[in-house]
């Protein structure tokens, strides 16, 4: 009960949905929609009864994009997704993916800005579908995730050490960029001064404010 | 030892022979003869977005900071 997401609209989209595509063979009980500009109306409509959504390509810190214009997942249709969702999507993870997880689920995607080189295409596949690898495989969200880092940084280090250093630093930057937001990983970084406060005085307990008021309120 | 003309000299000496290949930073997708020609000039997003993590790099990592400084023939001094 898999949705699998990968909208092709411009240069990059080409080479990600070749990734894409490498992790169907992995899935059962899995929709596609990919390979052309997807609206956020058929997403929402195929995210019905599902379990899973994975989204591979452009993204930003609010949200996932079907084709240059339109974001097919935001802050505004978290209610429709599943338990989980796992994209490769560029900054997904700054502020969307804080609110997916803040909704009670499970967000696997990127801080920062996802990199690739054309001279290594295999090693950033090999990164970017990892985790849903490890899933498929029967490993935890936390299992994965820690794999995942380690293989990020075993990948940059062999890139370095047979002379593509240009794509050793892009891997990196992916390696460092990668956040699992889960039970037991809370978001650590904010844009809001207050909540970063919060966090500093409570932990991951700072993302629940109001609830902590209100217990300390009945109490 | 100055991080970033080293990091600079790195990606102009690697991208010798493979200026086609390309790389996609700050959703671009550039050669990497582009790549070297504007981390040179400054380039803003890309000095945001890859030269400063290179810099980064070669100052938090040894073992990369002795392979880049081979390349382009240098010692670790």
């Amino acid at each position: 009960m898999t949705l699998l997401v990968a909208p092709v609209f411009d240069n990059v989209t080409t080479y990600c949905i070749v990734w894409a595509d490498n992790i169907k063979s992995l899935l059962t009980n899995l929709t596609v929609i990919e390979g052309r500009k997807v609206t956020r109306a058929e997403v929402e409509d195929a995210l019905v009864d599902k379990k899973l959504f994975i989204f591979y390509d452009h993204g930003n810190e609010t949200g996932l994009f079907g084709s240059n214009t339109e974001q097919v997942a935001n802050s505004n249709n978290i209610d429709k997704l599943p338990l989980s969702v796992y994209t490769m999507a560029c900054l997904s993870a700054k502020i969307y993916g804080v609110d997916v997880w803040r909704s009670g689920r499970v967000f696997w995607g990127y801080y920062d800005v996802f990199s690739f080189t054309t001279d290594s295409l295999p090693e950033f596949e090999q990164f970017a579908n990892s985790g849903i690898t490890l899933i498929s495989q029967g490993k935890s969200w936390s299992e994965a995730y820690d794999s995942t880092i380690s293989l990020g940084n075993d990948l940059a280090k062999g890139l370095s050490d047979s002379g593509k250093y240009i794509a050793s630093v892009a891997m990196s930057n992916n390696t460092s960029a990668l956040r699992l937001y889960d039970s037991t990983h809370a978001p650590k970084e904010t844009q809001c001064t207050f909540r970063r406060i919060a966090l500093a005085l409570f932990g991951a307990k700072g993302w629940n404010l109001r609830r902590l008021g209100k217990r300390a309120t009945l109490d | 030892m100055n991080f970033r003309k080293l990091a600079v000299a790195a990606i102009k000496e690697e991208v010798k022979g493979k200026e086609d290949n390309k790389i996609f930073i700050c959703n671009r997708l550039m050669t990497y003869a582009e790549l070297a020609q504007l981390a040179e000039q400054g380039d803003e997003e890309v000095k945001k977005c890859f030269l400063d993590p290179y810099v980064k790099k070669l100052k938090t990592v040894p073992e990369f900071r002795l392979q880049v400084l081979a390349m382009l023939g240098l010692s670790n001094s």
